[in-house]
Formats: structure tokens, sequence, C-alpha cells
């Protein structure tokens, strides 16, 4: 992220501001390959909806949550709540956990 | 050695068949002759050995009564008186016959076994040392020692007389072997273990002692020669052996091999002239203290002393696997004699016919035995295929060194010499048979060294046209094997290069790019560029690819992010975006999508003023297309200057093997940019 254009990090914070949680393409391919890898979980709630799934596969394509939404017939705010699920349910509630978690998945090796 | 064997054979069958010559008479056990037909006997007339008569007239007055002798026993029938075995006196009329083998007493044939084991062992010792002067003495006191031995068996064994012209012939033929044996043993002594002398100096020695033995074998004067020349030989034999004993100090284990053999020489030597020669020449007795025949015995020692000297100390060089050899002679003689018991049982049994003698032989023993020898000494030759891995191993080995090793290792597992590899003299440019099938030269491998290598099988046979070919076939087998490592080898440097080149080529020109770049902002996107190209290579390398789909994800998703900070509606049509799907790409590949599509969006921001942005993407064969058009103001591309943004865009594509494109049209910018795919390395090959 260090060699992102200076306009893109703007908007990356602008977003989190907003309440958006950024998500990108790279990060969520990682997700869904951390859920298809543990498998279904015991814990009803620890497993991503069908909904959530479909989310997390488009931004995996590079679709941002607005084309998401657009794509998805959904509200961008709607979809911005998914994404959050999709973090609650990789058990963060920190940042501090966020990065261990991250390392722990090795999210923190890819840039 | 097998020479040996021959000459020991005939040694032994020419002694027997002289020994046959005189008749035989059949005297009760025990019993001495006093008289043959008119000739009253004199002691001295029944002496195994006349040399105890110490002078010449005596010798040639005992040739005489010899000769008379015979003729008395050559008549059909003969009168002959005795004292029995209980010393009373007796007479009778005897018809003599000829001698068979069965009349020829034990001591004949011990000495016979005597002559025998020290042909053998010379033979044995000749054949492993060839060259070296103190094995070559050391054969010669063997075969002298036989000659010796074998020629006196003959008359100390005869049963009354012997004709006197053979008796004198023979004497003399055990006085050449006896003299010859004592110059054989203080020339061994001079030259061995280390030459005292230069071998030329031999012959000092040597034709001394030789005008000695023309002396004595003429008998020239009264007194016998012989005892005075042998007596003198022995002393200088243990003054050498004292003086290499001396010179040896400083070498514990040569000192402890020389132990044995000088000592079991030396006391085997002098035991025989001490307790036989001498008493009667010094007039201690008339008969030697031990009888002549077995007095030989103790020269034998002097040939187990070197046996034990070989095992422990590698006498004369010769390592353990000599033994070899004598198991294999053991074998053959084994098998001889099994031959020789079956026939005898077989002769002896009453059911046994010829015919069922025949089956039995032909159907059952033969057969046995043939498995059995094949089994024992004929090890199958090694299959080109179960060698393969251990020429890989030497061929691959990463340091000459090794190599070297390896390969000894490899000729010494298939051939298994016996002797320690030399290093041929003339270096051979194919294999070669040598020294009559007892060596085998072998022109190293590349850069290794040529072997000689002797006695295959721990000497169990000769060298042979198919150890030729075998030895060939390992050359040529490591030939291809460090080839194809050097073909490896310059490929790993190639790529090497190439590496350097492409660090050269992409970072290195980016980073001039960079340091050229005026504008504060572009020299920044342009390090930002070689960054990442930088940690790409770090991490994965040149070789590192990426699936298409991911790749166009990540620029869709950043594309998007910063053009919709500045307000430009963005719209990314990738009709056939799921058939990127699994397509991998190479990172260079993917870099260069990279910087165009930001350098185009950065352009597009920064002075397009556009509203609204379009990215379409197709493939069609192996090329994939991306046209990016805005709704800006646009740009002459022919009028402008073009920026280093431009030129950078256009050298990364073309160094893809890509083109671009800019174009106005319908009131819109584009950029066209056209890239290869294709499989990774067949695009980094097309990079290059």
């Amino acid at each position: 992220m260090k060699s992102d254009p200076p306009d893109l990090i703007a908007s990356q914070l602008r977003n989190i501001q907003g309440g958006t949680l950024p998500l990108s393409p790279a990060i969520a391919r990682r997700v869904m390959d951390h859920f298809r890898t543990t498998g279904p979980n015991v814990e009803d709630a620890a497993n991503l909806t069908p909904r959530e799934a479909e989310v997390l596969s488009l931004v995996g394509r590079g679709l941002r949550v607005s084309d998401v939404a657009a794509a998805l017939d959904l509200a961008p705010s709607t979809v911005s709540s998914h994404v959050k699920a999709i973090y609650r349910k990789l058990n963060i509630s920190s940042r501090a956990e966020a990065a261990y978690q991250a390392a722990r998945m090795g999210l923190l090796s890819d840039q | 050695m097998s020479a040996c064997v021959v000459m020991a054979l005939i040694a032994c069958i020419t002694a027997s068949l002289l020994a046959l010559r005189p008749v035989h008479v059949d005297l009760p056990a025990g019993a001495v002759p006093t008289r043959v037909g008119s000739i009253d006997l004199i002691p001295s007339d029944l002496y195994p050995e006349p040399d105890h008569l110490g002078t010449y007239p005596l010798m040639l007055e005992f040739f005489e009564r010899q000769t008379a002798l015979t003729a008395a026993l050559s008549q059909p029938s003969v009168h002959i008186a005795y004292t029995t075995a209980q010393g009373q006196a007796d007479s009778a009329e005897f018809v003599p016959r000829a001698r068979q083998l069965s009349d020829l007493p034990f001591a004949f044939w011990f000495q016979q076994a005597v002559g025998v084991l020290a042909l053998l062992t010379s033979g044995w010792v000749l054949a492993l040392r060839k060259a070296d002067w103190g094995a070559g003495m050391f054969a010669l006191t063997g075969l002298t020692l036989a000659i010796a031995a074998m020629s006196a068996a003959i008359y100390s064994t005869r049963q009354i007389a012997l004709d006197g012209d053979l008796f004198r012939i023979l004497s003399s033929v055990n006085h050449t072997g006896s003299i010859t044996f004592g110059i054989a043993l203080v020339n061994l002594f001079l030259m061995y273990p280390r030459p005292l002398i230069r071998p030329i100096w031999l012959l000092v020695p040597t034709v001394f002692f030789s005008c000695g033995l023309l002396l004595e074998l003429m008998y020239v004067g009264k007194e016998m020669w012989l005892a005075p020349i042998i007596a003198v030989q022995l002393l200088l034999s243990i003054l050498f052996g004292g003086i290499q004993w001396w010179r040896a100090r400083g070498d514990q284990v040569e000192r402890a091999g020389l132990r044995w053999f000088f000592l079991f020489s030396l006391i085997g030597c002098s035991l025989f002239v001490g307790l036989s020669m001498m008493p009667p020449m010094l007039g201690l007795a008339d008969q030697g203290y031990v009888p002549q025949a077995y007095a030989f015995g103790f020269f034998n020692l002097m040939h187990i002393g070197l046996a034990f000297a070989v095992t422990r100390w590698r006498v004369f060089e010769l390592d353990r696997y000599a033994y070899y050899i004598w198991l294999w002679l053991g074998g053959a003689f084994l098998i001889f004699a099994t031959d020789l018991v079956l026939l005898l049982w077989l002769r002896d049994q009453p059911w046994a016919s010829l015919s069922i003698a025949l089956v039995l032989c032909g159907f059952l023993y033969f057969p046995l035995r043939q498995v059995i020898l094949v089994r024992l000494f004929n090890r199958k030759p090694p299959q080109v295929s179960e060698l393969m891995p251990y020429v890989l191993d030497t061929a691959l080995a990463p340091t000459p060194a090794l190599q070297s090793v390896r390969w000894d290792q490899l000729l010494q597992d298939t051939f298994a010499p016996a002797a320690e590899f030399e290093i041929p003299d003339v270096t051979p440019l194919t294999a070669q048979i040598r020294e009559n099938g007892a060596a085998l030269a072998v022109p190293g491998p590349k850069g290794l060294p040529a072997r000689l290598l002797r006695y295959p099988a721990q000497g169990r046979r000769l060298f042979n046209t198919g150890d030729v070919e075998l030895a060939e076939t390992l050359l040529n087998m490591h030939k291809v094997a460090s080839e194809s490592h050097l073909a490896y080898e310059r490929g790993v440097s190639m790529e090497r290069d190439r590496i350097s080149r492409d660090v050269h080529d992409n970072i290195g020109a980016q980073l001039l790019s960079a340091l050229h770049a005026a504008e504060g902002s572009r020299k920044d996107a342009l390090l930002r560029d070689t960054l990442t190209d930088l940690r790409q290579i770090i991490s994965d390398g040149f070789r590192s690819d990426f699936r298409l789909a991911d790749v166009f994800a990540d620029l869709r998703a950043e594309m998007g992010d910063r053009l919709e900070v500045h307000d430009i509606t963005f719209d990314w049509q990738a009709d056939a975006a799921e058939e990127f799907g699994e397509q991998r790409v190479p990172f260079l590949l993917v870099n260069t999508l990279r910087s165009v599509l930001r350098e185009a969006a950065s352009n597009i921001i920064k002075h397009a003023g556009a509203g609204q942005v379009v990215v379409h993407l197709t493939q069609s064969g192996d090329m994939i297309e991306i046209r990016i058009t805005d709704n800006g103001q646009g740009f002459d591309p022919n009028a402008v200057t073009r920026g280093e943004g431009l030129n950078n865009m256009a050298e990364r594509v073309t160094s893809q093997g890509g083109t671009i494109r800019f174009a106005q049209a319908d009131g819109l910018m584009g950029v066209d940019l056209r890239l290869p795919l294709g499989s990774p390395s067949a695009m980094s090959e097309a990079a290059q």
C-alpha cells in the first residue's frame, strides 16, 4: 500500500470516515479462501450468509461498493453493512486483533 | 603363477621318473644290506647325502662304488646279505624288479612338497610384484630351493645304489641349487626392503659365488668348497639382514613386518646349515642331526614367515588380496581331489558298472559341479542400467576431488581389482588391456587421472575384451552425464545473465526515467512503479505469474477508487471478464498493465477534465486489447510533446511485444492497448 498513489489513499481514508470499511479485491479473495478452507463452521453465526458470500465474491472481482450495490440491486449502505458483518465473522473486534489475524492468515505478507 | 604350477608339476614328475630308474629289491622291512653280490658294503655307501664325505676324492670313490653296486643289482638275481631290524644277520637271493611309485619313501615326497611349496610361493610373489628386486630375489630363492630339494630327493632316497654318473649329475644340480640359493638370499637382503647398493653391484656377490660354484662343480682341490661357500653366504645374509633391520629403525610397521620375515628366513637357513649340513662337515657326526631330507623343510619356514608378514604387515607391498590366489588354487585342487575320490569310490562299488558310473557322473555330478563352480567363481557382469546411478553420482559430484574419489570407487566396485590403483605410465586414449590381461589401463574421464587396474575380481581372473567394453561404456556414460551437467550449468548461468539483464533493463531503466523526471509527482509515480517491480522480483523472482482475473480485479478497484475521488464516473466493460479466468500471466506483463492503466488514469485526472471514463476489455486470440476512453478535452498525440509519462507507457508496452496508440474519435479521447498473452515463459522469452 505504500506505493499506492496518494489520491487513492485519500479516497480510502475518506471511505473509512464515512463508515465504509475498506475491502480491497486482494483481501476479499483471501477472506474467501479463508472461509473456503476452514469449511462450514459448527456455529452457524460464524458462517457467511449467501448474500455475504456474493458480496465478497464481487468485491474480489474488483467491484467497488457502489458497483456491487448496482449489480445486486441493493443500497450501498446495505453492501457496507454486509462488509462489516464479514469482518465481524472473522472474529476481529479491535484493530490490533485485525493486524494479528491478518498476519495469522497471511494477509500482511501480501503487501 | 600358473607357469609356476606347471613348473612344479613338471619338476615333480621328472624327479619321480628319475627316482623310478633304479631297480628295487624286496628286502624285509627295516633290514639294512651288508653285502650285495660280491661287494661288501661300507657305511658311506648308504649315506643319503655323499656331500658329508667332505672331500672330492672320497666323493669320486663313492660314485664308482655306486656304479659297481648298480651293476650288481642289475643281474637277473642277486644275493644280498643284510641285518634285520632285530639286529640278526641273514641273507637271501633276490630278484630285482622295477621300482614303483609306492616304493618311494615318505622322505622323497616330503622333499618334493618342500620344492613345490617353494616354487608356488615364488610364483605368487613374482606374479604380483614383477619389477621389484626384493621380490625377484625372493622368487629366486624359491626356485633354487626347489632345484636343490627335488634333486636331493632322488638320490637321498635311493634304496641301495644309484648309477654313479647320474648320481654325480644330480649332486651337481643340488650344489648349483644350494649355492644359487645362497646368492639369491644375500642379494635379497641387499635389496629388500631398502636397496643397500645400486642393483648393478649385485653382480659382485653373484660373480664371486658363481666362481665358487664353478670350483665346486669341477671338483678343484681336495676339500669340498660347498660348505664354506654356504657358511659365508649365510653369514653375509645375517649381516645384511641386520643392516636392513637397523636401517628400518624409524619405521615401526616396516620393522614389525621385517621381524617375521627375517627371523623365519634366517632361522630356517641356519637350522638347515647348523643341524644337517655342518655337523658331518665339521666332523661332529657322520650324518646331520636331522636327516637332510627333512631338514629341507626348515627352508619352508621362510615361506611361512613371508605369509605371516604379508597378512599383518604387507611385506613386498602385498596385501591380503594376495591370499585370494591361494584360495583359487586351493579351490581348483579341491575339485581335482573330489573328482579323484569319486572315481576311486565308484571303482570300489560292486554295483557300479561303467554305464551306471557314466550316468551318475554325466547327469548328476558334472552339472552339480558346474553349478557350484559358476556360483563360486563367475559373478555376473554388472548391468549397464545398474551402473547408471553411480555414473551420475560421479559425473555430478560438485568438486573435481569428489569426482575423482567417486570415479575410483566406481572402478573398484565394477572390476574389484585386487591391487591399489596405479597411474599408467602411458596414458591410453581408450581402455586397454595391459600385461597380458593382468592389468587394464583406463583413461580418466575429462579432468580426472587415468588409472591402471590390476588383478580383476580380487585376482581370480584376467581382464578380457568384455572388461574393455564395460570400461568404455562407463567412460561414455560419464561423458554424456558430465556434458549434460555442463549444459545445465550453462543454462543456469544463462538464466542468471537473463535476470541481471532484466534487472538492468527494467529496474535500471525505470530508475533512470525517475531520475530524469522533472515533475515531483511523476518522479514519485515512476519510483512507485519501480518499487513494485522490485518487490515482486525479490519475493517471487522473474518467473512468478498471476491469475489474470485477479490482476484485472485489482486494477479495476484501484482505478475506480481513484476516479471516484475526482468525481469521474467509471465504467469497466469486460464482456469477456470470465474468460480471463484462470489464465496466468508473467509479472512483467502485470506491471506493464498496471503502470499503463495508472498512467492513463493520472493523465485523465490531471489534464482531461473528463466526467466519464470507460475501460473496455476484449481478448482476441492470445492478444489482450484494452481501450480506455474519456470524454475530456483530448489532445493531439502528434502535436503534444510527449512527456515522460507517455514515453514510459510506450516503452513498457513495446518491451512486452505490444502496441499502444493514442487516438481521438467521436469526441472521445482513446488509448488503445494491445498486449500479447500466452504462456508466461514464452512471454519472458518475447520480452528479451
